[in-house]
């Protein structure tokens, strides 16, 4: 019998970090309730991730692994962890300031948040499927919690019920499907079920395809694919605005970083199951297009948008090639990035009104200081949505789509293409909302204020904006990165 | 041994349908004990007596007993409503049927299992099922094991932010 | 290393400033700024076109960072200064200069002057990556960030509802267009494996067969792309829209520059183009019959700038109708000719609108040569430019073109084009007769405020009115052996061949005189006699051909037709399938039902058993019976 060494939890340094911020952060919320500033939670955290962050870069090419094989910290989950962590320092910067004007106030709010991370940090650089299914199971259940946190607000807790039992549901295909591999494959590790499944005649089993297919479903609700979605507009609009921030960057990435892991490394698919995916791709694409398009709450416009980019990334899914395993990292990043950014904008509370509907946003670029800097990064983010070059949205289109034709892909490309054409109109929407509409009821409002939170958000979405437009004009850095990451995994 | 295995899985599958048709919930409540105490049995018969022995614990007793309370405490009466057959039921029970009908094909078709490794029956009688788990779960799966408790401790801080009184 | 990338750095910088710091540094700052930045990328633009024309092999290129190096795909940020990026460069920063510093004095009283300038130096920059561009990425760049430029900058006076219509009809048509010119460019991709365009052009004749299916499917594509930037039949819509824009923005984008980028485009891809001949046939014809329409419908128009927007897509027509037939360098120097003159006309026009405060109908004008001497002068220039009347700038690109489309055997198309040329000079002299001569129809109160544009706005004129005159210089035909025909030596060499049109030199004299008396002449004397004086006989001949007069003054109801045929479908079936019966039927109805009822009941428990969670579930679960059937299940 083997146990476990000191050197085993060098890979999960990072995770470590995390959770004794957390942790240290609900101490600090009980000992200091009446003393406490309500900066010192946020900013603990954010300590916390930067510290963990640059654990994660000490790590990083080192190629480590611990617990048995089970954990690695290779540059594909590096990249990955580093990704959620951004995430989750930009969301807690916006953050702060929607839970100083909406009364939301729970500190416990960040150590959920971190426990989210931790848990997708776990799940993603994990090869073994009962850790990935917990680090899944924390992640979400913190991210049920995040949505329902709101207590007094009716959608907020429909929402979070929606949330939870759907969630649950999709759980118990997931596991289901575990437990099916395992009985096929006789192990829960990946190395050992893709070994078994090379194997010639391993797909004439049922089991496993029906194994796989409910694993697939079970991820895919996470990340939303079609007809795997309808939770997301309904959570969306109706959780904290940072939270669905949250969700559409982070919780997406980490689906995805696990659809990698699972299928794009090693499982040899048949034409069968390309079509499948193929189908999806285009289902999910078409659908979130067209259902944006109609919407006029702008969270849920964006939750439908935010279905529409999943299905551009299962574009590359189907690809499957070592180009398109780069792309979607990259997209994931880069959709991490602007839909965080476009969500946050909303975050900020205008002349003490939260925007909801496009009317909201009428003459928005004009209302004041706050707003008319937010105008700007929120044109920036709707212009990188809908992949105007020189924007993070366009070079990660431009990869999906380059990866989908090298591989002679060229109608679900057409596709594709024509589903970004439709987007334009529901993004341009919001600028044009913004700066071509006169405010209503103009002469009634107050002077808005500039508060110290809101230029908190605005300072992290500006950090987001200029990532996006860097990210979008000098791609090649990051393209190396996430190819190093990809040759990691490639079995 | 079949015949006891046929008998737990048939009132099983039964006490399982009263917990959606019982339209008092006490009702429901005890058929669900009932349901987990067969499935109890069941995983005796496949020789993992400290699963079974967790299942009656955990859910017969802990989680039961919690239902119990609430019931009582919320004072929820039976409405006298029974299910309604109305198309979105139908539709429901359609599907439902149709992944029953999924699941038990796949388990008709041409199966196989994979390799049972050293965890075969023999090995279990010989060591005893909770020697094997213990050793599973502070050797190989010691992380999972502990990360559980992360996941326990996320559920425990969202009970807490649901049930907490005061909003400020 | 030239620093090429200095040139789209002015205006970028000019943008960063004038967008940041323009409203706090107030209007003389913007003023200064604005121009400048255009000034400086003129003066770098100059430099290195001398540097080009003395360097072997006439091309500069400058690979400034890589940007995106992955297994399958190298590509460098790279610029490239050739004969045509040249021209282009001199053009685009040239008229672009003069035009900014028209706009300090036609926008001064605009409130958001600063945006206005920030925007105009935006377009700069993009419009310069399009043609500095090696690859079809950064063309790409160029073509969405012009494409996005013209959109605000038509949307500029956005309280007007119309100028909102305006520019989403510039965008949606253009997405149209990009729409072709993506597909096109993915093409090329597939079969070349390559987006770059000098590696595309050299090896455009082995990878593709000549005349063969994919070759004209790819110019197919990419001539879509060409004919929304460009305003041709069928996309051409957008442009007499675009109007709604500030003049200056027209002259600019919607006559010199922007519009122009289709044609930059086939020219850049000449050696591809000419494997396609049945595209090429199509883009001559597509050219021809643009330039006819629009020219028929600016006969009627009564809107000054109007007449000019359908004066400028029947201008691209023969560019286009150029292009069709082989003359590519002929066809870019009509470009060039036409960036001078049809900017003149738009400033002068816009000089015109700024006099009268606004009135942009001719019907309200009228004698106004006395008043505004410079503006009439220049525009008199541009106007005779524009006829093709010899020695101005249009009369040698314009003939230039109608001889290589004879010569090439085209003569259907020539006589469209004889046709246009006749039509232009009619309604140009209409619109100069009826803007500055006869009687003053001008509102009596806005008439005693009339005066002459400052200084700032006539300089522009100036200077582009003597490049209306001498422009053409560059390219006198042969037949005239007094000067070289500085245009064809200048692109030796770089276009593809077509094969040499037939054509004798007593040909190409009968026809020259034919299209100076018949073409620009006559029609010029037939306007004076119907609009000079009082407009009599203007309306008796309009009552004579009333069928004909309506069906131009509704531009043949393209507008209704697209709107009916096109629009209207398709937003009601997208109303009925996705609207009424989707999102109304299903989605709202549950909605709705949940509100009531969690109202109703006063719980959050009663309002989830609506159903609409237990949906959700529903197409989840069928979702999951479809995807296990069909993995599992469905037969071999």
């Amino acid at each position: 019998m083997t146990f476990v060494t000191i050197s085993d939890f060098i890979p999960i340094v990072p995770e470590l970090i995390l959770v004794l911020t957390a942790l240290l952060v609900l101490l600090v919320d009980l000992v200091g309730t009446q003393t406490g500033y309500k900066m010192t939670s946020p900013l603990l955290a954010i300590g916390g991730l930067c510290v963990a962050v640059f654990a994660e870069i000490q790590l990083f090419g080192g190629n480590r692994v611990g617990f048995f094989d089970t954990i690695v910290a290779d540059q594909y989950s590096i990249l990955f962890e580093i990704i959620y962590m951004v995430t989750g320092i930009i969301t807690i910067t916006i953050s702060w300031h929607y839970i100083a004007e909406n009364n939301m106030n729970f500190r416990e709010y960040y150590v959920l948040m971190l426990f989210s991370i931790v848990g997708m940090m776990l799940m993603t650089s994990s090869l073994d499927l009962l850790m990935i299914f917990i680090g899944l199971e924390i992640m979400s259940i913190s991210s049920y919690i995040m949505v329902g946190m709101m207590r007094r607000v009716v959608t907020a807790n429909e929402a979070a019920l929606k949330y939870l039992l759907l969630g649950a549901f999709s759980t118990g295909f997931l596991l289901y499907g575990i437990s099916l591999i395992y009985g096929a494959t006789g192990s829960t590790q990946l190395p050992a079920i893709i070994e078994h499944l090379q194997q010639a005649g391993a797909f004439e089993n049922p089991l496993v395809g029906f194994g796989l297919a409910l694993l697939i479903i079970g991820v895919g609700f996470k990340v939303a694919i079609v007809p795997f979605h309808m939770w997301t507009p309904d959570v969306y609009t109706g959780a904290p605005t940072p939270v669905a921030a949250f969700m559409s960057a982070a919780v997406k990435a980490a689906g995805f970083a696990i659809l990698i892991r699972i299928f794009l490394t090693g499982i040899p698919h048949a034409e069968r199951w390309d079509n499948m995916m193929w189908v999806i791709a285009i289902l999910t694409m078409t659908v979130g297009n067209v259902m944006a398009l109609r919407q006029n709450n702008i969270k849920r416009m964006l939750a439908y948008s935010s279905i529409a980019h999943a299905g551009y990334v299962m574009v590359a899914v189907v690809v499957g090639s070592e180009a398109a395993i780069t792309s979607i990292i990259y997209y994931s990043f880069a959709y991490a990035l602007m839909g965080m950014g476009a969500f946050g904008v909303l975050s900020i509370r205008s002349n003490g009104k939260t925007i909801e509907t496009y009317e909201d946003l009428a003459g928005y670029a004009h209302a004041g200081p706050t707003e008319q800097v937010a105008a700007v990064l929120m044109s920036t983010f709707m212009l990188s949505l809908l992949g105007l070059p020189l924007t993070a949205g366009f070079i990660g289109k431009f990869q999906i789509f380059y990866a989908a034709l090298d591989e002679g892909w060229f109608w679900l490309t057409v596709i594709a293409a024509m589903n970004s054409v439709i987007s334009l109109f529901y993004y341009l929407r919001v600028i044009v909302f913004m700066y071509m509409k006169e405010r209503i009821g103009a002469q009634q409002e107050k002077e808005s204020q500039t508060s110290v939170s809101s230029l908190f958000a605005i300072t992290g979405l500006l950090a987001t904006a200029a990532g996006i437009v860097y990210l979008g004009i000098f791609p090649n850095d990051f393209v190396q990165l996430a190819q190093l990451s990809v040759t990691a995994i490639s079995f | 041994m079949l015949l006891t295995f046929y008998i737990l899985g048939t009132v099983s599958v039964l006490s399982a349908l009263g917990v959606l048709v019982c339209r008092s919930p006490v009702y429901s409540a005890m058929s669900l004990v009932c349901s987990f105490f067969c499935l109890g049995g069941i995983y005796i018969l496949m020789n993992v007596e400290f699963v079974a022995v967790i299942q009656i614990l955990v859910y017969a007793g802990a989680i039961l007993v919690l239902f119990l309370f609430v019931i009582m405490l919320l004072n929820i009466v039976p409405t006298g409503e029974s299910v309604r057959f109305n198309l979105p039921v139908l539709i429901a029970f359609g599907i439902a049927v149709g992944l029953f009908a999924q699941i038990s094909g796949l388990f008709l078709g041409d199966i196989q299992f994979g390799p049972k490794d050293v965890y075969t029956a023999e090995a279990i009688s010989e060591e005893g099922s909770i020697g094997l788990i213990g050793r599973l779960l502070y050797g190989e799966f010691v992380l999972p094991f502990e990360a559980i408790s992360i996941l326990l401790l996320v559920a425990v801080i969202g009970a807490v932010i649901i049930g907490k009184r005061r909003l400020n | 290393m030239h620093q090429i990338w200095l040139v789209p750095a002015f205006p970028l910088i000019g943008f960063i400033l004038n967008g940041l710091f323009g409203k706090f540094f107030g209007k003389r700052f913007v003023s200064i700024v604005g121009p400048l930045s255009i000034g400086l990328a003129f003066l770098q633009s100059l430099v290195l076109f001398f540097a080009m024309l003395s360097t072997e092999g006439h091309a500069l290129h400058e690979q400034l960072y890589t940007w995106m190096q992955s297994g399958i795909l190298n590509l460098d940020v790279g610029f490239q200064v050739d004969q045509l990026s040249g021209l282009f460069l001199l053009i685009i920063t040239g008229v672009g200069f003069l035009i900014h510093v028209y706009s300090i004095g036609y926008m001064y009283e605009e409130d958001a002057f600063y945006r206005f300038f920030a925007y105009l130096n935006l377009f700069v920059f993009f419009m310069l990556i399009l043609v500095l561009g090696d690859n079809f990425i950064l063309m790409f760049v160029g073509w969405e960030g012009v494409g996005l430029c013209s959109y605000l900058l038509i949307g500029y006076y956005f309280e007007k509802q119309s100028a909102i219509d305006a520019s989403k009809k510039a965008f949606i048509t253009n997405r149209i267009g990009d729409f072709g010119f993506l597909s096109g460019v993915m093409l090329i991709f597939i079969y070349f494996n390559t987006l770059n365009f000098s590696e595309v052009n050299s090896s455009a004749g082995t990878v593709l067969e000549n005349g063969g299916l994919i070759v004209t499917l790819i110019t197919l594509f990419l001539f879509l792309g060409a004919t929304g930037k460009s305003a041709q039949i069928p996309l051409y819509v957008w442009l007499p829209d675009a109007m709604e824009g500030p003049t200056p923005v027209s002259a600019l984008i919607h006559a010199a520059t922007m519009v122009t980028s289709g044609l930059y485009m086939i020219a850049r891809l000449s050696h591809l183009f000419v494997l396609a001949p049945i595209t090429m046939a199509i883009v001559a014809s597509v050219g021809a019959v643009t330039a006819i329409l629009a020219a028929t419908i600016a006969i009627t128009q009564t809107d000054i700038k109007r007449v000019l927007a359908y004066s400028t897509v029947s201008q691209l027509g023969y560019m286009f109708l150029a292009m069709g037939v082989g003359a590519f360098g002929v066809g870019i120097f009509h470009v060039m000719t036409h960036a001078f003159f049809k900017a003149l006309l738009f400033l002068c026009s816009g000089a015109v609108i700024y006099s009268l405060h606004h009135e942009q109908d001719m019907m309200k004008m009228g004698a106004l040569r006395k008043k505004l001497p410079v503006t009439f002068a220049t525009m008199m220039i541009g106007t005779i430019a524009i006829t093709g009347i010899p020695p101005f700038a249009g009369f040698f690109s314009k003939d230039e073109i109608l001889w290589k489309t004879w010569s090439s055997g085209n003569f259907a198309l020539w006589f469209i084009g004889f046709l246009t040329a006749l039509l232009t000079s009619f309604y140009m002299f209409r619109l100069m007769f009826l803007t500055f001569y006869g009687n003053s129809r001008v509102d009596p109160h806005t008439e005693s405020h009339i005066h002459e544009s400052p200084v700032s706005m006539l300089a522009p004129l100036v200077v582009l009115a003597i490049l209306s005159i001498f422009g053409g210089f560059f390219g006198v035909p042969h037949i005239l052996h007094f000067l070289p025909n500085g245009i064809e030596h200048y692109f030796e060499g770089f276009y593809a061949e077509v094969q040499a049109g037939h054509g004798t030199v007593t040909a190409e004299i009968i026809l020259m005189v034919l299209s100076v008396f018949v073409a620009a002449l006559i029609p010029a004397w037939f306007a004076w006699k119907t609009y000079g004086g009082k407009l009599d006989t203007a309306d008796q001949r309009k009552e004579n051909f009333a069928f004909f007069h309506n069906l131009s003054l509704n531009k043949y109801y393209v507008d209704e037709i697209y709107n009916g045929g096109i629009i209207q479908p398709i937003k009601k079936i997208s109303d009925l399938v996705f609207w009424k019966w989707i999102d109304v039927g299903v989605i709202d109805r549950f909605v709705h039902l949940t509100g009531d009822v969690a109202r109703a009941s006063g719980g959050l428990i009663r309002g989830l058993q609506n159903g609409v969670l237990q949906q959700y579930a529903i197409i989840f679960a069928l979702g999951t019976l479809a995807i296990l059937y069909y993995l599992v299940f469905f037969p071999y």
